[in-house]
């Protein structure tokens, strides 16, 4: 493994690698700063220039873009009381209020310090245990892996919204999906009307461009006030080393809480912020403080939130299971790289895997210098006009979607998941379930073949005596889903 | 609104469903029994989805029309998506398919030229010099950047392309 991790290393200590990370940190922090314009948007609309950069280049390049766009929400959320993305949430409580009282500067470094703390700690814990978790992958067989498969689609399905009914909905239409093109196992024709465009199945990227960043620009389109921008300043000094070791214990905390929610499919950077606020908040013995520009306030919810960034790739590399939509869009990146997700990763492409994960280590510590240098530029950012940002953007998706396989057909089904992905938001259903039932309808499906298979016909005898783990984690699946999301939507 | 509109989707995705467990014979090629039985057949594993898929919409769908009081919508955002200008975004979508269409036909740098300076228009961008700007320069450097940097093939018309080419070899870049 120290092998391993050392080509690696020599893997990512590359000029184009760093030059490519600070471009996507540069990028994301520019779109996150944006309100409207979100991470995972600018994620899958960059998702096909990783396509034909080296892997230890596009990979990095595209988590820098996650990287400085979970940290670029955080602007417009401290400065103009609007979260750029989802995850800032917890940080508008109090760092618009800071804002209010002239300390904005004090609170965007607390966020930005906070942020790479969270983000290094748990990148250096991913680093540690994703090849010991690797190995007990391995030892799994298929019916071991169709229950996990299983419990992890239902997790993200059922914790997906406010309604459990409509996520478990659009995970079975996603697997639904999947199935059109030929089956994993026979490979007969399913669902493809006779078309021979659809015998290969549908084309991961112009779905995920269409389900995830077309919905978000028709927001932006159907807005009547695209074309007036906000106005932010900032204001006061910056944050001294007392304030931040004064919160360095909260900091710590909401790391491990982060760290432990990225691990879980499903939960994502939102839950982890607001978690570990709420438990900063418990903590602290001036509660009331909180939500009235409480410095610790701002540093419980990025380093929480940025902690979840590096723990979503454990059941990514080690199982191919996206735990969120971003890595949803990871995963698309591996696959066309040649890198398929799953136990025999690390003996595969292991070099090259750690490669990735170190580049993640360094990432944060460009985006440190980045952020530090370039906050005052990017509160400018935040009054760019609409106008001028949506038809780049539509630009770049439509040809994102085009040019992988260079086929004017993937246009149409972007256009096709577009309105898909508008449906579904007009309904109030959420559109990750379906995703992931797309990417992981095969692998279930192999599974679950590999699984009858080994049954041969006695299918609760072989359960129950031979492989009592498969019966454990399926019973546990509804409870543990149950679990997760009244714990949710308590916090 | 969003019920009528999370009725509609039940309801059609219901309509598929039954549709598709009906025809599921003719939607799934039967396999062939050359290396003898299968473990699974390739109908089996769509089968059980569909039908768990429908037990959920039919589920979903005595929710909403026996229990709709339980969902609870922020009135904000049914305000908001009455709100959407619909025009605009139909405008959009058919912005986009035109792309689609005549990219192959116009070239990447012409068809981006009329899409951006389409929806800039249509976001209410009304300086000429700036849509001129942001039309023309946008396109060209993506495809340079695309074509040049990263290697990737843009569909475009000879003229353009010898055109770039002249340019680069004038500033002794190819």
């Amino acid at each position: 493994m120290l092998e391993q991790i050392i080509e690696g290393l020599f893997l990512t200590l590359r000029v184009d690698t760093f030059a490519f990370m600070a471009i996507g940190l540069f990028g994301g922090m520019l779109v996150g700063a944006l309100p409207g314009f979100t991470t995972l948007m600018a994620m899958a609309i960059l998702l096909p220039i990783s396509f034909f950069l080296d892997p230890v280049v596009g990979i990095p390049f595209l988590l820098g873009v996650y990287k400085g766009g979970i940290f670029g929400g955080s602007i417009p959320a401290i400065l103009v009381s609007m979260p750029g993305t989802g995850a800032a949430v917890a940080t508008t409580a109090d760092g618009y209020q800071l804002t209010k009282k002239g300390k904005s500067r004090k609170a965007l470094d607390m966020a930005l310090f906070s942020s790479v703390f969270g983000d290094t700690a748990s990148d250096i814990f991913t680093l540690l245990m994703i090849v010991p978790i690797a190995y007990l992958v391995l030892q799994f067989g298929p019916p071991e892996i169709f229950a996990i498969l299983t419990m992890s689609v239902v997790i993200v399905a059922v914790t997906a919204g406010k309604n459990p009914l409509k996520g478990l909905i659009m995970l079975a239409f996603g697997l639904w999906i999947s199935f059109i093109g030929s089956d994993p196992i026979g490979g007969m024709e399913r669902f493809t009307f006779g078309l021979f465009e659809l015998r290969g199945g549908i084309p991961l990227l112009p779905l995920l461009i269409g389900l995830f960043a077309l919905p978000e620009i028709v927001k932006i389109v159907g807005r009547t006030n695209v074309g007036e921008a906000s106005v932010a300043t900032i204001l006061g000094e910056r944050l001294t080393l007392a304030e931040f070791k004064r919160c360095l214990r909260t900091i710590c905390r909401s790391t491990v809480i982060g760290t432990c929610i990225g691990i879980i499919p499903g939960l994502g950077q939102m839950v982890a912020a607001v978690m570990g606020y709420t438990a900063a908040k418990n903590a602290s013995p001036v509660k009331e403080n909180f939500g009235k520009g409480e410095l610790e306030g701002v540093a419980a919810a990025e380093a929480a939130n940025n902690a979840v960034n590096g723990p979503t790739m454990v059941p990514l590399l080690t199982l191919g299971i996206p735990g969120d939509n971003v890595t949803a869009i990871l995963l698309g990146a591996f696959v066309a790289q040649g890198l398929r997700p799953g136990p025999t990763l690390f003996s595969e492409q292991g070099p090259v895997v750690f490669g990735i994960l170190i580049a993640m280590v360094f990432a944060n510590l460009m985006f440190l210098v980045i952020g530090y240098l370039s906050i005052p530029a990017f509160a400018r950012i935040i009054t760019i006009r609409s106008n001028l940002l949506v038809p780049l953007v539509t630009m770049f998706a439509v040809a994102g979607a085009y040019v992988y396989r260079s086929n004017p057909n993937d246009i149409i089904v972007l256009a096709i998941f577009g309105v898909i992905g508008i449906i579904a938001s007009a309904a109030k259903f959420e559109v990750m379930p379906l995703v992931m039932g797309f990417i992981l309808g095969v692998p279930l499906e192999r599974a679950f073949g590999q699984s009858l298979s080994l049954a041969n016909g006695e299918i609760l005898q072989f359960a129950i005596f031979e492989r009592p783990a498969m019966v454990a984690i399926l019973v546990a699946t509804p409870f543990l889903a149950w679990m997760l999301r009244k714990k949710m939507y308590a916090d | 609104m969003v019920k009528k509109a999370e009725l509609y989707v039940t309801s059609g995705i219901a309509v598929m469903s039954v549709l598709a467990l009906v025809f599921l014979n003719d939607l799934i090629a039967k396999q062939k029994m050359i290396f003898g039985q299968p473990s699974i057949e390739p109908d089996l594993f769509p089968a059980l989805t569909i039908s768990c898929l429908l037990l959920l919409v039919g589920g979903l769908m005595v929710k909403i029309i026996f229990f709709a009081e339980t969902e609870v919508f922020d009135d904000q955002d049914n305000e908001e998506a009455e709100d959407q200008s619909y025009y605009r975004i139909g405008s959009y979508f058919a912005a986009m398919l035109a792309y689609g269409i005549f990219l192959d036909d116009l070239g990447f740098v012409i068809s981006s030229c009329l899409l951006v300076a389409f929806i800039s228009f249509l976001l209410g961008s009304r300086s000429f010099v700036q849509t001129l700007a942001l039309a023309v320069i946008a396109p060209v450097a993506l495809y340079v950047v695309s074509t040049r940097g990263l290697k990737v093939h843009l569909p475009e018309l000879d003229v353009i392309e010898r055109a770039i080419q002249t340019v680069f070899q004038v500033l002794g870049l190819s």
